[in-house]
C-alpha cells in the first residue's frame, strides 16, 4: 500500500495570489460585464451633473464651486459601491457554480476567497476610478488640490472599495444566488448613495437624514474627496472617511460564529 | 499515519436541519483501500452523510474521524487528506479545464508541481480534448469528469464521490469506474454515494444502506444479496399466456411488444430447477428462461419497500 502523503503546508499568501490571479482573470473573460460596469459612473456622471446643475444655485451652495467639480468626487465614493456589488454577485455565482463547497473542502483559511474578491473588485475600482475622472475632465472638471491630496483620495478610495466590497460579498455569501443579490445590491446602493452629500449639501436635507449621513462611510468618503478636489481638505475628514470604512470593512468581515455552519442545509431539495 | 486501519469512522451520527432529521444515529467504518458505497433513495442522507465526512456540516451529535482526524477539532487536517467531488462540479466556469485543475493544485499547496500535475491528471483521465476549453462550455458529464480530476489534485488518501456518474455517458462512467479502481489498487480510499446498483456491485468492497437517515443495512455486496436469499427465475413469455402459469409470478413488466417479463423468487437452487421444469410443462412459449441469484436491485427493492416506511 502507497501511503498518500498529505499536501505540503502552503502559506495563507501563495493562496491569496492564486485566487486573487483567478479572479482577475475571470473578471477579465466577461468583456461585457467589465465594459458597462467600468464605463456605468461615468454615464451616472454626465446626466447626474446636467440633471441636478440647479443645485449649484442654492443658497446652501458653497460659494465659487462649478457643480461638476463639487459633482465628480462624490461620484469616486459612489463608484466604489458599485465595486461592492460586483463583489456580492461573484460570491453569489461561487456558491452555484460549486466552488464555494470545493474552496471551503481546502485547507485553506476560509475568509481567503472574500478577500481575494475584494482585491479584486478594488483595483476594478481604481480603473473605474481613473476612467470617471477622464470624463469629468471633458465636462470641465479641475482638479485643485496637491500630491498630498491625491495619494490622500487615493488612499480613502481603496479602502472604501475594500469595505463595499466586502459588505457585498457578505451579502452574496449569505443570498447565494446572483439575481437575488442584484437586487439587494441596488436596496443597499441607495441610500449609501442618497443619505449622504454626495449630490447636494447636507444642510439642505432634514435633521435625521443628516444624522444618518454621519454614519454612512461614502457620505464621509464624499466630504473628504471632495476637499481633495477643492484644495480645502482637512485632515479630520479624510480620517473619519478611513475610520468609517474601517469600521465597516471590520464589522463584515468578523468571523463568523463557531458552529453557524451546523444549521445550514446543503442547496439541493434533491439529495440529502 | 494514526496507526489505526480504518480511514473513516463515524459513531452515532446525528444531524439536523431545523426540526428535520437528516441523519439520526449512523455508525459505520471503512478499511484503508476498500470502496464503502452509500445506497439510498433521495432524500436518505446520502449527501449529509458526504458534507459532514467533508468538514461542510457540523454533526450535531456524534463522532465522526477520517484519516484519524476529528471533521470539526481536526477539520484543516481533514481537509488536507481528502478530494471531494460533490453533485455539482466544483469549477470555475470562465477558466478552462487545466486552468480550474492548476488553480486548486496552488491551493493545496503544489506550488510549481501544480502545472506538473495538472497535466499528468489530464493524461491520465483522458481529458485532452476537454482541458482546454472554458468549464462553461462543456456538456454536464465532461464538467462532472473535470471535477473528479479536479478531486484527485493533490493525491488524496481519502476520496469522497457524491453520486459521481449521475448524467454520465456510458463510456464516461466505465471511465470513472476504472479510475476509481485504480486509486483503489494504490491504496486511496474511496466513499461513494451513488443511486446505481450496479455501480455499488462493481466498485465497492462494502455498501450501507441508508434509509429515513438511519443504516437499513450493511454488508458485502454478497451478503446483501444473501439477505434476499435463494434464487431469482425470469422468463419472457407473450402476454396472452399470463393465465396459463403455473405459479403466480412475483413481478410482471412488458417486455418486447406483446411479451411480458415475469420473475418469480423463489428459495433454493431445487426450488428453482422445479419451478423451471414446471414452465417448460406447462403450456407457455417461455423465452429468456434465467435463474439467478437476485441482484443489489432486488436487495434495494427488499429492504426499502417491505421495510416499515411508506
Amino acid at each position: 500500500m502507497i501511503t498518500t502523503l498529505p499536501s505540503t503546508r502552503v502559506s495563507g499568501g501563495e493562496q491569496l495570489v492564486a485566487l486573487v490571479g483567478r479572479n482577475l482573470r475571470t473578471t477579465a473573460r466577461v468583456p461585457q460585464l467589465l465594459m458597462f460596469s467600468l464605463t456605468m459612473p461615468m454615464a451616472m456622471l454626465v446626466l447626474f451633473s446636467q440633471v441636478f446643475r440647479s443645485v449649484a444655485d442654492g443658497p446652501n451652495f458653497p460659494p465659487g464651486v462649478t457643480y461638476i467639480d463639487y459633482l465628480t468626487p462624490a461620484m469616486l465614493a459612489v463608484t466604489t459601491v458599485m465595486a461592492g456589488t460586483n463583489a456580492g454577485v461573484a460570491a453569489a455565482i461561487d456558491h452555484t457554480n460549486g466552488l464555494h463547497d470545493r474552496f471551503a473542502t481546502l485547507p485553506m483559511p476560509p475568509g481567503l476567497p472574500g478577500l481575494a474578491r475584494t482585491i479584486n473588485e478594488t483595483v476594478f475600482a481604481v480603473a473605474r476610478a481613473a476612467i470617471l475622472l477622464a470624463g469629468a475632465v471633458l465636462l470641465g472638471f479641475r482638479f485643485h488640490g496637491g500630491v498630498v491630496d491625491a495619494a490622500g483620495g487615493m488612499l480613502v478610495l481603496v479602502v472604501l472599495a475594500g469595505a463595499m466590497s466586502a459588505l457585498f460579498g457578505r451579502i452574496g455569501d449569505r443570498l447565494r444566488r446572483p439575481d437575488v443579490v442584484q437586487f439587494a445590491g441596488m436596496m443597499v446602493m441607495m441610500p449609501f448613495m442618497f443619505i449622504s452629500g454626495a449630490f447636494a449639501p447636507l444642510d439642505t436635507m432634514p435633521g435625521w437624514m443628516e444624522a444618518l449621513a454621519g454614519l454612512n462611510p461614502v457620505s464621509h468618503a464624499a466630504d473628504a474627496l471632495r476637499g481633495n478636489v477643492l484644495g480645502t481638505n482637512r485632515l479630520g475628514d479624510t480620517l473619519a472617511a478611513l475610520a468609517a470604512a474601517a469600521v465597516l470593512w471590520a464589522a463584515v468581515t468578523a468571523r463568523p460564529r463557531r458552529g453557524r455552519r451546523t444549521a445550514v442545509a446543503p442547496r439541493t431539495g434533491l439529495s440529502t | 499515519m494514526t496507526g489505526t486501519t480504518a480511514a473513516v469512522v463515524v459513531e452515532d451520527l446525528h444531524v439536523a436541519y431545523g426540526s428535520t432529521q437528516a441523519l439520526d444515529g449512523i455508525d459505520l467504518e471503512t478499511t484503508r483501500g476498500t470502496t464503502l458505497g452509500v445506497l439510498g433513495h433521495n432524500g436518505a442522507g446520502k449527501t449529509t452523510l458526504i458534507r459532514v465526512l467533508t468538514t461542510l456540516v457540523r454533526p450535531t451529535a456524534g463522532r465522526v474521524t477520517v484519516d484519524g482526524f476529528d471533521v470539526v477539532a481536526g477539520a484543516d487536517q481533514v481537509r488536507r487528506r481528502i478530494g471531494v467531488t460533490g453533485q455539482y462540479a466544483g469549477l470555475d466556469e470562465f477558466l478552462t479545464g487545466r486552468e480550474n485543475l492548476e488553480l486548486i493544485g496552488r491551493l493545496t499547496g503544489l506550488g510549481q508541481r501544480a502545472r506538473r500535475q495538472a497535466g499528468d491528471l489530464i493524461d491520465r483521465l483522458d481529458l485532452g480534448d476537454l482541458a482546454g476549453r472554458r468549464v462553461g462550455q462543456l456538456s454536464g458529464g465532461s464538467r462532472r469528469r473535470i471535477d473528479l480530476a479536479a478531486s484527485l489534485v493533490g493525491t488524496p488518501s481519502v476520496l469522497f464521490l457524491d453520486e459521481p456518474t449521475t448524467g454520465l455517458d456510458p463510456t464516461a462512467r466505465a471511465g470513472l469506474w476504472d479510475v476509481v479502481a485504480q486509486l483503489t489498487a494504490t491504496g486511496t480510499t474511496v466513499v461513494l454515494t451513488t443511486q446505481y446498483l450496479d455501480e455499488a456491485d462493481r466498485l465497492a468492497d462494502d455498501i450501507v444502506v441508508l434509509d429515513h437517515g438511519r443504516v437499513a443495512a450493511r454488508g458485502t455486496p454478497g451478503e446483501l444479496k444473501r439477505l434476499v436469499g435463494g434464487k431469482v427465475v425470469t422468463a419472457t413469455i407473450p402476454a396472452g399466456q399470463l393465465a396459463r402459469l403455473p405459479d403466480r409470478p412475483d413481478l410482471e413488466h412488458p417486455a418486447a411488444p406483446g411479451h411480458v417479463t415475469v420473475t418469480f423468487s423463489t428459495g433454493d437452487a431445487d426450488d428453482a430447477a422445479q419451478l423451471v421444469a414446471r414452465l417448460t410443462h406447462a403450456d407457455v412459449n417461455a423465452t429468456d428462461l434465467e435463474v439467478a441469484s437476485p441482484s443489489l436491485d432486488d436487495v434495494f427493492a427488499h429492504l426499502t419497500l417491505t421495510g416499515a416506511h411508506p
